[in-house]
């Protein structure tokens, strides 16, 4: 009964223009019978008309059957279109859409971000279209740093929160045994640049057994739709979190679409000579899962960019063939029909980034700064990849 | 104190409706300010504030305030139905994650209560959801897990008769937090001469005040603090009373336990009773241990009881609780935001008139009545844009314009109220 009543309280912005359209039915209905009986008493039909007309049923029966017939047509007619709908989107009417043969979702999805840096505002954008956001922070960054940054884009339905109310320090194990921090700066650091992490660890007395995690941390991805991962530095924005058993326990439980977005580019010290498959090898060992998803950049780069990057010691983060393994996704609709399964993940390349010309300044010299043209992942774009996502298996 | 004073609303707000319809528990005035303006005045920062999202752009506190846990910076949390704030002094200096919480079984939770903490913005954000959405109850579990309790029992508000029955001795002890440059001793006013005082030395007023004798100022029960207000001749005032700028006394009787605020106009009788702001009741007629919202008019000879024949205790009905008894002997009506009485109106005791309700022409009102109605022998829901515009006239009247935000605040309650009126 619900879902009938559901079903047709869509139409509820048509009462009107329908009643005014059977009112125009019933007049028009009323208008033909006079001029049938006109013709019927002035012309000599056949007698075919006989049966036609149904004479051979007593008057009276003849009403109530053309009354039932009337009436169930009618019905039919709603039902259907009821499925097949006009929704103002906003009240005020400044932007109203119009949607037919819709498909109905009863809730807009809850979102849970496990990212940070830039990257967490970057999907923040995706607030306006989701019932809530939280996004988990890395548990060594301070929280202020994303609630400063985030208030000065009006953000709606976002919140930041921290995995423990005690920030925690990292320390990574590079290829050549050198242990260093996120606070070492590894990336600007031109002696770090062609290595890479092999281990991530906590540091600091407190046993990773011990360590209390906020509960919204915990119920905002046990309760989430999807979980994003990114876009943000593997090591430095994601991997800690992971670290947490319990935040590890709960993505385990969890059975929201999990996705991965892909660095564009690889990070000197860090991800050096990383490829997609290796981004998500590191998620399967510290998660212990695979992303259902893995959001790649398929946008070439221009050879002068590839170049700055170049000279920086970063590389483009592509999808190689030689990654793809032997199963191949069966295209479930028009958009999944190239997507590749790699390390147990499905990878989805898509237009993600823009190149942005970006003023940078030095901290050793702040008088001395230059611009240079840079590749960052777009919030509409990026937005624009979830979201079709998301409709896959609706 | 570099802390960020952050008000925040828990789901106590509910036992104080009508009232909390239009504003936060932080803004109902008790003793000489509202909640906000003690913390003001006692910290020298203007809190900010997280309320239900209807009331956060007439509140200008932003439907989604994320700059509030942007400074690096202690978060003191404070719930907005706190009234006695010495409690914070000790919190001011505590270590962060210390916990106030109330275990006052009187309080609206049944138990346990979060009264105030001391957060780094790191904790706060743990519980900024929950906060956002008045879960006062899950808020307060969740800090109990990382931080250090103390429990005492301040004085809060957790029905509307708290209001009345704090006020005498709130009235005192917000008197240390009245600006001395501002207030001075009635002694050293030029026309204190004039005046007939007892107790002087607790008598303090603004030397703008305009107070015509022939006036009786009885300061021997409790202090009188008179803003720039104008009292006229033949006015008795009895502490412990506070009188906001822009009042008039006209005449009136005004006894202890009452606060008159900004801008109100009182006459007749007026006993232990918290008038908000912007209301008038200037003619004859007798209120006692009631609560007056703003922009209240009331009409010649209107008058409540605030005490039963058989000396009984009043029973005033709470939404969600149905009819509570107040436990109080003496307890008069609680009338919220722009209610209208008109002549000869007579209130039981324990009666609670709904925002913008306007009521006339009948002798004995309803005990309750609820938001929008309009009439008196026959009640029906009032029309909201009509309402508005008897609103946006009244406050012209006072050279105060309706804000957009103001109108929206009212059609939005009215909506939400619309279940109240289905009976009439």
């Amino acid at each position: 009964m619900l879902g009938i009543r559901r079903r047709l309280a869509t139409l509820a912005h048509l009462v009107r223009p329908l009643a005014l359209a059977f009112l125009g039915c019933a007049i028009l209905a009323l208008g033909l019978g006079y001029l049938l009986t006109y013709l019927y008493r002035t012309l000599t039909l056949p007698p075919i008309f006989y049966y036609l007309t149904l004479q051979f049923v007593p008057q009276m029966w003849r009403g109530v059957l053309f009354l039932f017939v009337g009436v169930g047509t009618l019905v039919a007619g709603i039902w259907s279109l009821s499925n097949k709908v006009v929704i103002p989107i906003n009240s005020d009417g400044s932007n109203d859409e119009v949607l037919l043969d819709y498909r109905r979702v009863d809730r807009m999805p809850r979102v849970a971000v496990l990212s940070g840096g830039p990257g967490m505002l970057v999907l923040a954008s995706l607030g306006r279209t989701v019932e809530s956001m939280t996004c988990i922070t890395p548990i060594q960054d301070p929280v202020e740093y994303y609630y400063r940054a985030s208030s000065l884009f009006n953000f709606e339905k976002v919140v930041f929160v921290v995995p423990t109310p005690q920030p925690m320090q990292v320390a990574f194990v590079l290829d050549n045994g050198q242990r260093v921090r996120p606070s070492d700066r590894i990336p600007q650091n031109e002696s770090y640049a062609q290595h890479y992490v092999v281990d991530v660890q906590l540091d600091g007395e407190t046993s990773v057994d011990q360590v209390l995690v906020t509960r919204m941390t915990i119920e905002s991805i046990a309760n989430a739709d999807v979980i994003v991962m990114g876009p943000g530095s593997l090591f430095e924005s994601i991997i800690p979190n992971l670290l947490i058993p319990e935040i590890r326990q709960a993505l385990a439980q969890s059975r929201a679409k999990k996705i991965y977005i892909c660095s564009i580019m690889t990070e000197p010290g860090l991800t050096t000579g990383f490829t997609v498959a290796d981004h998500i090898r590191q998620i399967v060992r510290y998660g212990g899962f695979a992303p259902d998803y893995v959001l790649v950049n398929a946008q070439r780069i221009d050879a002068d960019v590839q170049r700055i990057y170049a000279a920086a010691n970063q590389t483009p983060v592509y999808l190689a063939p030689e990654e793809y393994e032997e199963t191949v996704v069966q295209a479930i609709d028009r958009d999944a029909g190239s997507d590749v399964m790699v390390e147990g993940a499905v990878v989805v390349e898509a237009d993600l980034a823009t190149a942005v010309v970006q003023l940078t300044a030095s901290l050793d010299d702040p008088g001395k700064s230059r611009t240079v043209r840079v590749l960052r992942h777009d919030p509409d774009k990026v937005a624009a990849a979830i979201r079709n996502i998301l409709r896959r298996g609706q | 104190m570099d802390d960020t004073i952050l008000l925040f609303e828990d789901e106590g707000y509910r036992s104080l409706l009508p009232l909390t319809y239009t504003r936060t528990a932080a803004d109902i005035r008790c003793g000489i300010f509202t909640l906000r303006e003690r913390l003001q005045a006692r910290f020298g920062q203007q809190p900010a504030m997280m309320p239900r999202e209807y009331l956060a752009d007439v509140l200008g506190a932003g439907r989604w305030p994320l700059r509030l846990l942007s400074r690096n910076v202690p978060i003191l949390l404070v719930n907005s139905r706190l009234l006695d704030i010495t409690c914070l002094e000790s919190l001011t200096s505590a270590p962060l994650g210390t916990i106030i919480v109330s275990d006052d079984n009187n309080t609206v939770a049944g138990g346990g209560t979060l009264v105030a903490a001391r957060l780094s913005p790191a904790l706060a954000s743990a519980v900024f959801a929950d906060l956002l959405q008045q879960q006062g109850q899950r808020v307060l579990n969740e800090l109990q897990r990382f931080g250090q309790t103390v429990a005492i029992r301040p004085r809060m508000l957790n029905f509307p008769w708290d209001i009345v029955e704090a006020n005498a001795e709130l009235i005192a002890s917000d008197l240390p937090l009245l600006d001395p440059t501002t207030f001075i001793p009635a002694q050293h006013h030029p026309n204190a001469s004039m005046w007939h005082m007892q107790a002087p030395e607790r008598i303090f007023v603004h030397p703008n005040a305009q107070i015509e004798s022939p006036v009786a100022l009885d300061a021997r029960e409790g202090p009188i603090v008179i803003g720039a207000a104008r009292i006229e001749p033949f006015s008795l005032i009895q502490g412990p009373v506070a009188i906001h700028d822009g009042a008039l006394i006209s005449g009136a009787r005004v006894r202890a336990g009452t606060t008159i605020g900004p801008v109100c106009r009182i006459g007749g009788e007026i006993e232990a009773t918290v008038v908000q702001a912007y209301s008038n009741k200037h003619h004859d007629g007798f209120f006692g241990h009631s609560y007056l919202g703003e922009w209240v008019n009331i009409g010649a000879m209107t008058t409540t009881s605030d005490l039963k024949n058989t000396y009984g205790s009043i029973k005033v009905t709470v939404a969600g609780y149905g009819q509570v008894d107040s436990g109080r002997l003496k307890l008069g009506c609680f009338l919220a935001d722009h209610v209208k009485l008109g002549i000869g109106v007579h209130l039981n005791g324990g009666s609670v008139v709904g925002t913008g309700a306007n009521i006339f022409g009948v002798h004995f009102a309803p005990k309750t009545i609820p938001p929008f109605t309009w009439g008196g022998e026959r009640f029906r829901e009032y029309q909201i844009e009509r309402m508005i515009a008897v609103a946006r006239k009244v406050m012209s009247r006072r050279k105060v314009t309706l804000s957009d935000a103001q109108a929206d605040l009212l059609r939005h309650t009215f909506q939400m109220t619309r279940s109240e009126r289905d009976s009439m």
